[in-house]
């Protein structure tokens, strides 16, 4: 099995929305903002993970979204990350709670507000920018005499 | 059909004196570098030209994508891999270069970047190689199913 945990950032997905009155795709300074706090969360991740040999806790990575999505995918491709749960409580066979389901959350809700505010204060440094920019020119007319 | 190329560069060191996964502190210095060569990637990964391409189109689609994982279990030989699965990504140069562009950043990370995640590991495990630590069997990797949790913010 595996771990692939997207995390949509909706709440930005609509400011964006709202700031830019319309859809657009995030700029590049949005990109590394949101790269940035994503690495940050599975690096905590990580540190936060039990180790035995290492093997899992080695495996966690991460991509962005694409196709307009707002948000970031963490990936682990170990296959017995989802049975992995603290020293001390019920297997997942005896009705336990998988470790990622626990922490992953806890870890996301710890940084949220940061990123949040992080997210949109990205997007208002690109909207800026954007109305900077001078409107594009009409393109030349091609009528024939 | 077309020919795919994604990218995998992957760099080994090899610590034959240890017989143990790196210890946090030790595994703490190699994600750092980790950490550092993978935004060498993401930082010189921008800048394209986009030609043809329509005015709001997406892009740094293929930026996105970069990604790294490490493996440390056998700490004698500790794994780099630098990743992009985008299936266009070993294919991509600078308009008039035809050196493709992972590989130019990859020669500038194993100049630049390995030799001092060399030396931070040599002295990190010097420094831990007398304390006490079991060796591990190396768990399994790969296969079988992907469990999905979705978290909407």
């Amino acid at each position: 099995m595996g771990l692939e945990i997207p995390v949509r950032l909706q709440s930005i997905e609509a400011y964006i929305i709202a700031q830019h009155h319309g859809f657009r795709y995030l700029e590049l300074n949005e990109i590394q903002t949101l790269d940035q706090w994503a690495g940050d969360i599975v690096q905590t991740i990580e540190d936060e993970w039990p180790v035995d040999t290492s093997t899992s806790r080695d495996a966690f990575s991460y991509t962005l979204m694409e196709g307009g999505e707002v948000g970031f995918t963490i990936l682990n491709d170990v296959d017995y990350v989802e049975y992995i749960h603290r020293k001390g409580t019920p297997s997942i066979a005896e009705g336990g709670t998988p470790l990622y389901a626990e922490l992953i959350p806890q870890v996301i809700a710890q940084y949220r507000d940061g990123m949040l505010q992080a997210m949109r204060d990205a997007v208002d440094v690109s909207e800026a920018a954007l109305q900077a920019q001078p409107a594009p020119k009409p393109k030349r007319g091609t009528r024939g005499r | 059909m077309a020919a795919k190329a994604s990218v995998e560069a992957i760099s080994t060191v090899n610590f034959d004196n240890i017989n143990r996964r790196l210890s946090d502190v030790e595994r703490r210095v190699f994600t750092k570098h980790e950490r550092r060569i993978l935004n060498t990637f993401k930082k010189a990964w921008v800048g394209w030209l986009y030609k043809g391409r329509p005015v709001g189109a997406e892009r740094n689609v293929s930026l996105k994508a970069w990604r790294s994982e490490i493996e440390t279990t056998d700490g004698a030989h500790p794994v780099l891999r630098i990743i992009n699965d985008k299936d266009y990504s070993g294919f991509v140069h600078r308009s008039g270069s035809n050196d493709l562009e992972w590989q130019v950043i990859w020669e500038r990370v194993q100049l630049e970047l390995i030799p001092p995640l060399v030396a931070d590991l040599q002295r990190a495990i010097a420094e831990e190689l007398n304390k006490p630590s079991n060796p591990k069997k190396l768990g399994p990797r790969g296969g079988g199913k992907t469990v999905r949790m979705e978290i909407t913010l």
